[in-house]
Order: C-alpha cells, then sequence, then structure tokens
C-alpha cells in the first residue's frame, strides 16, 4: 500500500500500521509522514469510534506516561501512572469537538499538545481536590476516597452552586469593602492574614489588622442564625 | 485562665503564633477546644468556597491552546489576573507544554541580560537569549526556568490608560525592583512582593522596555506593546 495515498479512504488496519511505522521513523529522526495518525484521531473525534481510540491509546500510551512523569506535581498525588493515563485519554474523548472545533487542530502535533494538555488538567485537577481534603475533619482525611467521591461529579455544577449560594449569604454580611477582601481572600483563595496584607499594598495598616478584621467577622458569622442554618442542612445532606 | 483573644488563636492556627503563646495555648484544654472550634468554623466555610469560581484546569489549558470562544477566554484572562492559584497553574503549564510540541503560534521576543553574570538554580543565564510570548493580552515571558507573565489591562481609574499586572516564577524576586522605560525616559518603578507580583498602573498606551533589576541580575523585555 502506498504512502502517497489518502490517509482517509484507507481501511483501519492499514491505518493503524502506517501510523505506528511512521511514528517509529519519527522516534529515529528519519523522514516520516504524520497523516496516517492524524486520520485516526480525525476518524476518533468526528466519528466517537472507540475501537479507533483504543488504537491511539495503544500507540500514544507509552508517550502519555512520560508527560505523566513530567508533571513537576504527580509525584504529590500518590497515584499510578496509569491512573492518569487513562484519565487523560478519558479527559480528551470525552471532550466531543464539533467538526468547527476539529479545524482548531491543523496538524498532528497540534492532537498531540492537546493530548497533553489533557495529561496537565487531570493531575491539576487531582492536586486541587488534595488541596480540598486538608480542610476536612482528621476522622475524614481520606484522600482517596475524598477524590473518587468528587470525580463521580466532576462535571457537575452543584458544587460551584452551593459555592455561590455561600458566598451570596456571607457577603452580604459583610459590613465594608475591607472585610469583603479579607473573607474573600481567607476562604474562596484560602491565603492566611500575611498573605492578604502583602497582596493588597496599602490597604491594611499591619498584618494584625487583617487577623482583628477576620476575628471580627468570624466572630459575626458564629452568631448568624442563617448561616448556622445553612451549614446544618449542608451537614445532613452530606450525611 | 490564660484569656487570649481569637486574633491570638487564628494565628497559631497559621503557625504565626511565637513560642511563649503556642505554650500557652498547648497547656490549656479550654484553649485548645477554642482553637479547634475556630478551625471547624474555618474549614466549615472553606470546604465550600475554596477555588469555587476557578476554572478547571482544562479551561485553562484551552484557554492557553487558543481554543476558548473569545468570550469565555475573556473570563479566564480575568481571573487570572485575580486568582494567585490559577495565575501559578498557568505559570505551570506553560512550563509543562513547553518542555514539548508547543501549540500555539508564539511571538518570539528577546530578553538581554543587561548587567552581572549569576547563576539561579543551577543554570547560569547567558549573555542574551529567547523567549517566548503569546501575542494575547497575557504575555509570558521565560528563559532558564525563569517566567515572567505580563497582563495588560483597561486602568479603571484612568480613562484611557492601562495597567500592567506582573508576576515573576522561577526566582527569588523579594529584592528585585520593576522600571518601565519609554524612549529612554523611566516612567514608573516599583517593587516585587514576597509572591513575585508586580502592578504598574496609569500607562499611557505605547512600546516600552520593562526593566527588572536586582542584586544579581538584570532582566530586560524590549519592545513592550501597551
Amino acid at each position: 500500500m502506498s504512502l502517497n495515498e489518502n490517509p482517509q479512504k484507507l481501511p483501519l488496519e492499514v491505518l493503524q500500521e502506517h501510523c505506528a511505522n511512521e511514528t517509529a521513523h519519527y522516534w529515529k529522526n528519519k523522514d516520516n509522514n504524520s497523516d496516517f495518525c492524524f486520520e485516526l484521531f480525525r476518524r476518533a473525534i468526528l466519528f466517537g469510534d472507540q475501537d479507533v481510540w483504543e488504537i491511539i491509546y495503544r500507540q500514544y500510551e507509552s508517550q502519555v506516561k512520560g508527560w505523566v512523569r513530567l508533571h513537576q506535581g504527580f509525584a504529590d498525588t500518590g497515584e499510578n501512572i496509569d491512573y492518569f493515563v487513562n484519565r487523560a485519554f478519558e479527559k480528551f474523548w470525552g471532550r466531543k469537538f464539533s467538526p468547527i472545533e476539529f479545524s482548531n487542530f491543523p496538524n498532528l502535533r497540534s492532537l498531540l499538545s492537546y493530548l497533553k494538555s489533557c495529561v496537565f488538567a487531570v493531575i491539576t485537577d487531582y492536586l486541587r481536590t488534595l488541596e480540598l481534603v486538608d480542610f476536612k475533619p482528621i476522622e475524614e482525611h481520606n484522600p482517596v476516597a475524598y477524590v473518587n467521591s468528587l470525580e463521580s461529579i466532576e462535571d457537575n455544577i452543584a458544587e460551584q452552586m452551593e459555592g455561590e449560594v455561600l458566598w451570596s449569604l456571607l457577603s452580604g454580611k459583610m459590613k465594608d469593602e475591607r472585610e469583603m477582601l479579607v473573607l474573600y481572600d481567607s476562604f474562596i483563595y484560602g491565603l492566611k492574614p500575611r498573605e492578604i496584607y502583602i497582596r493588597y499594598p496599602g490597604t491594611f495598616e499591619s498584618i494584625e489588622e487583617v487577623y482583628r478584621i477576620k476575628e471580627n467577622l468570624l466572630a459575626r458569622l458564629r452568631r448568624d442564625e442563617e448561616l448556622k442554618k445553612f451549614l446544618a442542612e449542608r451537614a445532613g445532606e452530606l450525611e | 485562665m490564660t484569656k487570649l483573644t481569637n486574633t491570638q488563636l487564628l494565628m497559631y492556627l497559621d503557625g504565626e503564633a511565637d513560642a511563649e503563646l503556642e505554650g500557652k495555648i498547648r497547656e490549656s484544654e479550654g484553649l485548645q477546644k477554642r482553637v479547634q472550634e475556630l478551625a471547624h468554623l474555618q474549614n466549615q466555610l472553606k470546604i465550600p468556597l475554596y477555588r469555587y469560581r476557578c476554572p478547571k484546569a482544562q479551561e485553562l489549558v484551552e484557554y492557553q491552546l487558543g481554543l476558548l470562544p473569545g468570550d469565555r477566554a475573556e473570563v479566564i484572562v480575568n481571573h487570572l489576573s485575580g486568582c494567585p492559584h490559577c495565575s501559578r497553574e498557568f505559570a505551570e503549564l506553560h512550563v509543562f507544554m513547553d518542555r514539548e510540541t508547543p501549540l500555539a503560534t508564539f511571538k518570539k521576543l528577546v530578553v538581554q541580560l543587561v548587567s552581572g553574570i549569576t547563576d539561579i538554580g543551577q543554570t547560569r543565564l547567558t549573555p542574551a537569549y529567547e523567549v517566548r510570548g503569546s501575542a494575547d493580552k497575557l504575555l509570558i515571558y521565560e528563559a532558564e526556568g525563569i517566567r515572567i507573565s505580563v497582563d495588560i489591562q483597561d486602568d479603571v481609574d484612568a480613562s484611557g490608560h492601562k495597567v500592567l499586572v506582573g508576576l515573576i516564577t522561577g526566582m527569588n524576586a523579594e529584592d528585585y525592583s520593576v522600571q518601565l522605560w519609554s524612549a529612554k525616559n523611566q516612567i514608573a518603578e516599583t517593587q516585587i512582593d514576597d509572591l513575585g507580583n508586580f502592578l504598574i498602573s496609569g500607562i499611557y498606551p505605547g512600546e516600552f522596555e520593562l526593566m527588572i533589576k536586582g542584586p544579581e541580575v538584570e532582566v530586560q523585555i524590549q519592545k513592550l506593546q501597551i
């Protein structure tokens, strides 16, 4: 079979073979043609063909493993490489690009960049979730269980809605802009008063002042019936 | 019974307490109970609120790859200018992606080492080297592990003027200052905070040079369009 043939007309098994051969040439710094691998991605993305995705997985699995190792936060996750390899491929094929969106990918290199970016995304989201575990009571410290529980609702907006409801409840109770700033940066960004003081030069007289503002707003919130009700309902839902 | 304020207890929780305060709290069951109550309240608020407005990492990468529609990209730009976590992740993303196969078409810019020869980490900088920067509002400059993000925004306090919001990662920039020059005139100078952030406001649009000056190294970003 000639390499000059239109890849879009080739049967899948031929395409697979050419892609593997041309990839091998690429790694050996020989002349190579990436059109066959590109065509595999095109069929997988535009037609959602699971068989093609499996070929792509086998073809690029080792490369994706390398990218997982490359992520500077990978070691902090405590997870194994295969977990993130699978999640990265899932992220890619779950994205379901439209034909117009697919036109943003002019070549194989751009598609592989996207696959690589999926590696970054899944590890980064995992690390974000691990940060949340630190806020859980010590008896509930179970990072793996917690991450898994959130994975099932990853694309759900429920978490975001809950945050928005709580924020609108809290922000309405702030007395001035500085309280609002301390509230926002303390709980939405998780910053300490020292960091808040540095972040807004000239806004606060001292780190101690940021602490006093935080103390006052926490004291007020602790007495607040509306917040008590919200937190009690939330605790009830989680049980 | 030791009388302590909640501010002192909050400082203890943040690891900001001195040895004497720590000792008092450790010795008192009552104080420990108050500390736990404060920690519990804070965590009850943090769990639903922490980073709830942050875009998923996938959106950050699609923004970096130029795949987001304009309105959503605008939201991400605004978010990046304020969120310390996402701006850090975004800088990490650039490092990660640039190690191989960058998709975006980067505008080539030049950063020159104008004086001083130093080791930063284990890496010796060369007198002149190329860096990459995107052509959008958020410009990224990098070389030898040092990353300088420059975000240009409208100055809400001065119509027609701009604000330059910067972030330096990959080096300890605490003792560094930032100068903005136009046609050999210094327009502004500011300090870099210990998180690597700097800000210059009230800039009338034009072409500038950005100088980052420190005890060991000076970095010059030429032809910065604001």
